[in-house]
């Protein structure tokens, strides 16, 4: 018997939120961790009014970038803060790449970051799992050690 | 072909995921994938059973001689 399951991704997981965002090239050392949520920095060091628990400033995303940061909802999930100019949306579609945080990149992280909870839970499970990037772009996980 | 009980799981570029459990002898593939949806932590969009990719499961020889 096998079982086909098709689902979306959401961020609940801070440890692997991390790992993702040193995946996608940041160092551990630029991304704070809270267990209270701490106000976001605009570019001008100005106090914004969107507060976060996994943060990295604004020094490390780029030139005249604003922080950007993930805040823990009542529901569990993190909630992205990324500004316009940070995400290349708005009045900064022009940015494209130069934009840390632009579409293509906000996926890569989701994507890292499912990688990171599945490989997680499932080395915990006592299983080994095996990771390969397919030519189109996905990562194929295999896990194995069922018993 | 993959050989013996594992799962598969394709993370598509935008962090959608599909999981297929593989050569599963019986309903026990359904937890497998629930536990990685569970910390994947998002609406499933599909979910397929494939009862024709059952596996004959190993009959003891009691079983067998009273199949004859």
């Amino acid at each position: 018997m096998s079982h086909f399951v098709e689902c979306q991704t959401e961020f609940r997981d801070a440890q692997a939120l991390v790992e993702a965002l040193v995946e996608c090239g940041f160092a551990a050392s630029e991304i704070e961790v809270h267990p209270e949520a701490v106000p976001l920095l605009g570019y001008q060091g100005d106090v914004r009014p969107q507060n976060a628990h996994i943060v990295i400033r604004r020094r490390h995303v780029g030139t005249g970038a604003n922080d950007v940061g993930w805040e823990k909802q009542p529901d569990g999930t993190f909630k992205g803060w990324i500004s316009e100019f940070d995400s290349g949306v708005g009045q900064y579609a022009h940015r494209g790449e130069a934009a840390r945080f632009n579409r293509a990149r906000q996926d890569r992280l989701k994507q890292e970051y499912a990688y990171a909870v599945i490989a997680r839970q499932q080395r915990a499970l006592g299983r080994s799992v095996e990771r390969q990037r397919l030519p189109g772009g996905e990562i194929e996980v295999r896990v194995q050690g069922y018993r | 072909m993959p050989q013996g009980k594992q799962v598969r799981i394709v993370i598509g570029v935008e962090g959608g995921c599909a999981i297929d459990a593989l050569n599963f002898p019986d309903a026990s593939c359904l937890k497998f994938t629930h536990e990685i949806t569970a910390a994947l932590g998002g609406q499933i969009a599909h979910a397929q059973t494939k009862p024709e990719a059952r596996i004959r499961e190993r009959r003891t020889h009691g079983e067998r001689e009273a199949a004859r």
